[in-house]
């Protein structure tokens, strides 16, 4: 884990949160989406996929441009609580992330 | 002028006088803005972002994260700080953590002076008019791009493959 990772974000138990024994609900997982934007340079958004996540440079500079060209794309994927953590540490390093839920 | 150069794991930091003077100047503006926390200012808008389109998940993303993200980004200003110093020109080691810090704190310093400069579109050339107003901050937007493509570059010789 990200040395920088604030503690109550490590947390193992959702707050506020109805558990569900839905099977569909944990087949759904929650997606990280990195948007473009006009600011950040190629090189650094594909070091921050490299470090947070530990992408190989290909995956990393594949994400990247998906990013650059498509606009947006997802680059992590898990519970709500992993989703939570990877966007914290995406906005921490200047990344526009945003969580949704997986059709 | 190369400002990085490998050292270790990191790098060396070379500024002269005005360079550092330059850094220093964007480091205070930059923490008078986290600290003032003027939350209707757009640049915090840019560097926190919402991480849900529902108000009630963004609300309690936002209770959950609380000031950790404003925190992390001081942090690594005054870490800057720290090794720039108030006064001079600047030759300094950056562990490669320190770099890492570095690198996210020339990140905000650069979405803030987008915001600030309403820019919309993927940057290109890096000619400024000089008649422009804003050819300051211009200038100020594509020296910290370049800074931060440098160091990239000397603590991963990969980029410089790839990118340089």
């Amino acid at each position: 884990m990200d040395a920088t990772t604030p503690a109550r974000l490590q947390r193992t138990e959702t707050i506020d949160r109805p558990d569900t024994d839905d099977a569909r609900e944990v087949d759904r997982p929650w997606l990280v989406i990195v948007w473009n934007d006009p600011i950040n340079l190629m090189s650094y958004v594909t070091f921050v996929f490299q470090k947070l996540f530990g992408y190989s440079r290909e995956k990393a500079t594949r994400l990247m441009l998906q990013v650059h060209n498509e606009g947006r794309a997802v680059v992590s994927s898990g519970s709500r609580e992993k989703a939570e953590l990877d966007c914290h540490r995406l906005h921490g390093h200047g990344l526009w992330a945003t969580i949704s839920r997986s059709d | 002028m190369e400002h990085f150069f490998p050292h270790g794991d990191g790098a060396v930091v070379r500024l002269d006088a005005d360079e550092a003077g330059a850094l220093r100047r964007l480091i205070a503006d930059m923490r008078s803005l986290l600290v003032n926390d003027d939350r209707s200012d757009p640049a915090l808008e840019r560097l926190y972002p919402d991480a849900y389109e529902d108000p009630d998940d963004q609300r309690s993303y936002r209770e959950l994260i609380g000031t950790e993200l404003q925190q992390e980004k001081v942090r690594a200003l005054d870490r800057m700080t720290s090794t720039i110093g108030s006064d001079g020109p600047v030759e300094a080691e950056l562990p490669l953590d320190q770099a890492h810090v570095w690198l996210r704190a020339l990140t905000d310093m650069r979405l803030t002076l987008g915001v600030r400069l309403g820019v919309t579109e993927d940057l290109g050339g890096e000619d400024v008019d000089p008649e422009d107003p804003e050819a300051v901050a211009w200038t100020l937007l594509h020296w910290l791009g370049w800074l931060q493509e440098q160091l990239l570059a000397t603590i991963d010789p990969d980029h410089r493959r790839t990118y340089g």
